[in-house]
């Protein structure tokens, strides 16, 4: 079993025991009731959100710095996750909303800026389908993806600028120790799966931009 | 409070159907490249988890 492979399969376990942990194990808040069991999945899913946008911040500058291929197929990587876990950090907090709340959707400073995260990386993607020249491509997604950053830091800083109906982030020091660290696990365990999908998903990148280098098959 | 147990179901299940079907697109689009590089099957056996 290679170390990716392994890295795939230790995320799966881990995912599962914090699961089992905030579903069964865990009980219910004296509070938001059973329904705060979403904690341990809303959190870190919409960690690893902001994590991916910042490792698609970090790859554009190295490609900008270095102009190799490869930062820029880790950035396009990352976007791709980012996208699904910014679109995942909305659904789940919609279901979390709803029963504590009483409304599905609010336009609060923390849901608005996040949902805007979704149109821009999606357009950071679209981009790159626009031309054909990789080196040209990775130029303008790079450039896009430096800009798009600018969102992430208001996302988190959102609920501490405007009067909002989100709750301040989440840690492990805001809650009962047990909460916490099932929360935690929660953490390390979405993010390896964040980095075992990247490296994955930055393998078939490589492949397919060697296979769009070597033009059509002849005959 | 049983209702959000229908919340917390959905909540879940929609994360991991996710990921799985993320998983699956990768595994595909794998298969595809090593097929089109003429490493048919590589691309498969690289997998790991799904």
């Amino acid at each position: 079993m290679n170390k990716l492979t392994m890295l795939g399969w230790v995320s799966i376990a881990l995912i599962a025991v914090g699961s089992v942990l905030g579903l069964a194990v865990l009980p219910a808040d004296a509070l938001q009731g059973e329904v705060q069991r979403l904690l341990y999945v809303h959190v870190p899913v919409a960690w690893v959100m902001m994590l991916a946008f910042f490792v698609v911040f970090l790859m554009s500058i190295l490609y900008l710095v270095q102009r190799q291929l490869k930062w820029d197929l880790l950035a396009v990587s990352a976007a791709e996750l980012g996208v699904l876990a910014a679109v995942l950090t909305l659904i789940l907090g919609t279901l979390w909303g709803r029963p504590t709340w009483g409304i599905w959707w609010a336009w609060d400073p923390r849901v608005t800026t996040t949902a805007l995260l979704v149109p821009i990386y999606t357009g950071y993607l679209v981009v790159r389908s626009m031309t054909e020249d990789p080196d040209r491509r990775a130029r303008w997604a790079a450039v896009i993806g430096l800009i798009a950053f600018v969102q992430v830091p208001i996302v988190y800083l959102s609920v501490f600028w405007w009067r909002s109906l989100h709750q301040p982030p989440s840690s492990p020091q805001s809650m009962w120790s047990a909460y916490g660290l099932v929360m935690l696990l929660g953490f390390v365990a979405y993010t390896l799966a964040f980095a075992y999908l990247w490296l994955r998903r930055y393998r078939l990148a490589a492949t397919e931009l060697e296979l769009e280098l070597s033009g059509p098959e002849e005959g | 409070m049983n209702d959000h147990w229908l919340f917390i179901g959905a909540g879940y299940g929609i994360t991991w159907a996710s990921l799985c079907w993320y998983l699956l697109r990768l595994r595909r689009r794998e298969r595809m490249a090593a097929a089109a590089s003429g490493r048919g099957g590589e691309g498969a056996r690289a997998g790991g988890p799904g």
